[in-house]
């Protein structure tokens, strides 16, 4: 019965898809039946009860297509096998010997059709067994590489040959446990423990043991000429093995040469070009998906606190050139966003103003620095040091203008504005300044002396050089923040933006020194108005050098010798970030004198202190005032009230 | 110290390697055994087969072996080259490191304030 | 600004390093290859067969011992040239660097003005 029913799934199968062991997949139920072939052709009524309603899937040792046939009702089966014979046959043709016969013919047969699988090519081995003595040439050995094969592979071929793979294993895994239930049963008559112990449950259930018996076959001595053949096939195998093997190692020292001689140039050029300063890490090159180096230009483990950029450049291997570039991975990011000049630099402008006109004339600003002009003939080394720098240049630039921005938006009421991302401007009563970002374009780097100098250059130039002076120290009081920090053994706060915001110091200091500048102007306007006109003898003295005598003398004691460095270079720019105050002592002659003082709480406003101390050196008044008409109304009270008086009566 | 690990990998790539060819003959050489021995356990054409192809395999996995290892040793040489570039400490003396004249500084910020303010 | 000497001198090093590693694969390939012939019934081929086994074994063992003396160089030097290990490298100094070339141009400025 088991024989019969397997064989006639052969036939069915066999021509359906001319595979041996596949089946039309069209054939297979979503939900195959497991009830195995051995059952009675007479209970099929009930069996086909059974495929309908029982999923069964807690019997199912494997999904076994075949079963489906042996499933099927025979009023179903004949049909389908007549089917795959092909039309015109019928069902009482079919006689034992002839499908016998088929079967004889199958092996041929089916080893000349491609499956679409990669299977183990038995042909080869017979073919020169046959041949007899050519089995010492060694086969063209396909297949080691198949470096083409693969690259040329379509994604549906890939699907294709997986989906071929996972029928063909699913199929000789059915087909080996069904071995292994065979065997196991015919096992069972003999040693039922062994045997019981690898049946399947199903099989237990449904078959008693030991109902299987066969016959011991004698055990035939091969021929001499199989023996022969069957060493010469060894041989040819194991020579066939060594070529591949040889080959391998051939191909791989072939392209390992390569390797090594890009390696060795690429280490060569880094180990001349790139300094020991220079911090260089383990990246991934995003483009090319190589492991490779990275090289940090930014300024983040120099105090900077800028998270726009990462201020990190790949540096790159160019065989064709056999050069080293240096790419900044924003660049990669930002040419894939399709933004391309990321070179900007800062310039500064100052304009002044036309009297009648309500108008702006350009009287000053910066000059291209060096460094973007492109000279040519550069030796390599140089390059790439250059190009490093520019990166460094481009990035702190960047830095400057977002750190500006962010300290303009709360200089509104100062005459500040944001005209847009790219530009700030500064208005004062005479004058404009502008600070703008500007890509770096080739028309800006030819036309960049067309220009004849103009009164205001040095101005500008000198203005952008105090911000950027500026910007590194607000570095360093970073720098000595995290160390100070780190002394006691706390870990830098990460990112309390209050105290960003709080620290940043690079428009104000710059602004207040002229704001400053113009109120002293109308301070000493005012004084000169309403008393050094009106009072004779009246004079006026810069006090401010005795009011500010400087009392920082600091312990420098017990800090390390970093963070005393940090702090002398920071203190070296007290003068430019020391909010602005000036100090006038006027003297009255015979009626006292009146100090002054002119400070600012933000850099840019301004307040004034007034301090009356009559000739007896009482104080008699120590007012402030915001505004300079309420002070000139109390000068003018205190030179009639006090002054002038006085005077007469003297 | 720090390297031992390296050390280790070294000495057992070394080992593999140096194995692998040795294997390799060997391997190549039960199947001639199988040539020899022709009545003995060998004389099918199936089992023949058999012995070549689990032969043809072991000559294939130490021919792998070996190139992995030579391979895995090139890894090691550029491992050390990072190690070189990439923890090297720079140098205490370098210029930037040194102290600024800040006498001469402070007199630079005073004229610039001069100058801008001028 | 190049790498300092012992520096290209390890990295010229590592490069013959490689070099002898490409050769002993080279030789494993050789070795193979006469083994091949020698199973062909080639008898004679075995002296090359010897032969190329022995450079493979001698080139691997000079690969080998110039590796370790390599790792030995890598040892000795942490501490004074290297960094121990899971110290990162930081970009110190640029501040500084950016401080004097800023000072330079204001110096510029400033003495070579007007």
């Amino acid at each position: 019965m088991v024989e019969n029913q397997s064989k006639a799934d052969h036939v069915v199968n066999e021509d359906v898809r001319k595979i041996p062991l596949a089946i039309d997949p069209n054939l297979i139920r979503p939900l195959p039946s497991f009830v195995p072939p051995t059952n009675d052709i007479g209970s099929e009524d009930q069996l086909d009860n059974n495929t309908e309603q029982t999923p069964a899937a807690s019997q199912s040792l494997i999904n076994n297509p075949y079963e489906t046939y042996g499933n099927l009702p025979l009023d179903k089966l004949i049909p389908i096998i007549l089917q795959s014979r092909g039309p015109g046959s019928k069902f009482a043709d079919l006689s034992e010997e002839a499908l016998l016969e088929e079967i004889a013919k199958e092996p041929t047969q089916t080893h000349s059709i491609a499956n679409g699988d990669i299977d183990i090519d038995m042909n080869d081995s017979e073919a020169t067994g046959s041949a007899g003595d050519q089995i010492l040439i060694p086969q063209p050995i396909e297949g080691t590489l198949n470096e083409d094969e693969e690259n040329d592979m379509t994604h549906e071929q890939f699907q294709q040959l997986r989906k071929n793979a996972v029928l063909s294993l699913d199929l000789a895994l059915n087909e080996s446990s069904l071995a292994l239930e065979f065997v196991s049963l015919l096992l069972s008559s003999v040693r039922p423990s062994a045997a019981t112990a690898s049946m399947s449950p199903f099989l237990k259930k449904t078959v008693p043991s030991a109902s299987l018996n066969a016959e011991k076959v004698p055990y035939e001595k091969p021929k001499e000429s199989e023996i022969m053949e069957g060493n010469l096939v060894t041989k040819g195998w194991k020579l066939r093995s060594l070529e591949e093997s040889r080959l391998l190692m051939k191909e791989t020292h072939k392209a390992l040469e390569l390797t090594v001689e890009r390696e060795q140039n690429y280490w060569s050029k880094l180990s001349h070009y790139i300094s020991r300063k220079d911090v260089v890490f383990r990246m991934k090159d995003k483009e090319t998906g190589e492991r490779t180096l990275g090289l940090k230009y930014g300024y983040e483990d120099s105090g900077s606190r800028y998270k726009q950029e990462r201020g990190i450049a790949i540096l790159r291997h160019e065989p064709k050139n056999n050069t080293l570039e240096i790419v900044p991975s924003e660049t990669q990011q930002a040419s894939a966003l399709g933004r391309l000049n990321q070179e900007r630099f800062l310039r500064v402008r100052i304009f002044n103003k036309i009297e009648e006109e309500d108008d702006y004339i350009l009287s000053g600003e910066t000059s291209l620095d060096e460094l973007l002009i492109p000279s040519n003939n550069l030796a390599e080394e140089q390059d790439i040091r250059r190009q490093i720098a520019r990166l460094q240049f481009f990035i702190f630039e960047k830095e400057l203008m977002f750190h500006m921005k962010k300290e303009a938006a709360n200089l509104i009421s100062y005459g500040v504005s944001i005209e847009n991302e790219n530009k700030i401007t500064v208005e004062f009563a005479t004058e404009k300044m502008e600070f703008e970002m500007i890509s770096l374009t080739d028309d800006i780097v030819m036309n960049r002396q067309q220009d004849a100098p103009k009164t205001n250059d040095k101005k500008a130039r000198l203005i952008l050089v105090m911000l950027r002076m500026l910007l590194v120290t607000m570095f360093k009081k970073q720098l000595k923040r995290n160390l100070v920090l780190e002394q006691k053994g706390e870990s830098a706060p990460k990112n309390s933006p209050r105290s960003q915001n709080h620290e940043v110091l690079l428009l104000r200091p710059i602004l207040g020194k002229f704001r400053h500048a113009n109120y002293l102007d109308l301070l000493q306007n005012v004084v000169k108005t309403y008393v050094l006109d009106v009072v004779e003898g009246a004079t006026l003295k810069d006090s401010t050098i005795e009011k500010t005598k400087s009392s920082d003398t600091f312990g420098e004691q017990g800090f390390d010798k970093h963070i005393v460095k940090l702090d002398r270079e920071i203190k070296l720019f007290e003068s430019i970030l020391r909010k602005p105050r000036t100090y006038l002592t006027l003297l009255l002659p015979s009626a006292g004198e009146i100090e002054f003082g002119l400070e600012s709480s933000n850099y840019c406003n301004a307040s004034t202190t007034v301090k009356y101390i009559n000739d007896s050196g009482t104080t008699l008044f120590n007012t402030k005032f915001s505004n300079f008409k309420e002070l000139e109304d109390f000068l003018h009270f205190i030179v009639s009230e006090y002054v002038k008086e006085n005077g007469t009566q003297v | 110290m720090s390297d031992r690990g390296l050390l280790e990998q070294l000495n057992r790539i070394t080992d593999t390697l140096s194995r692998s060819l040795a294997n390799l003959v060997k391997n190549s050489s039960i199947s001639k055994e199988g040539d020899e021995d022709e009545h003995g356990n060998y004389n099918t054409p199936e089992s023949a087969a058999r012995t070549s192809t689990s032969g043809l395999m072991l000559v294939n996995a130490q021919t792998a072996q070996l190139i992995r290892g030579i391979q895995d040793l090139m890894v090691m040489t550029r491992t050390i080259r990072e190690k070189w570039l990439l923890t090297q400490i720079p140098d205490e003396n370098d210029e930037s490191q040194l102290e600024l004249d800040y006498k001469k500084c402070s007199q630079l910020l005073e004229q610039w304030e001069k100058e801008v303010l001028g | 600004m190049p790498q300092p000497e012992f520096i290209q001198e390890r990295l010229k090093s590592l490069d013959s390093i490689d070099r002898m590693l490409l050769s002993t694969l080279l030789h494993a390939s050789q070795s193979v290859g006469t083994l091949e012939e020698l199973k062909r019934g080639n008898e004679n081929m075995k002296p090359q067969f010897e032969n190329h086994a022995r450079n493979f074994y001698s080139s691997l063992e000079k690969a080998t011992v110039a590796l370790r003396r390599e790792i030995k160089h890598l040892d000795d030097n942490v501490g004074t040239r290297l960094l121990p290990i899971n110290v990162n490298k930081k970009a110190t100094g640029q501040d500084n660097d950016k401080i004097r070339e800023q000072l330079d141009i204001l110096t510029k400025e400033i003495e070579g003005g007007d």
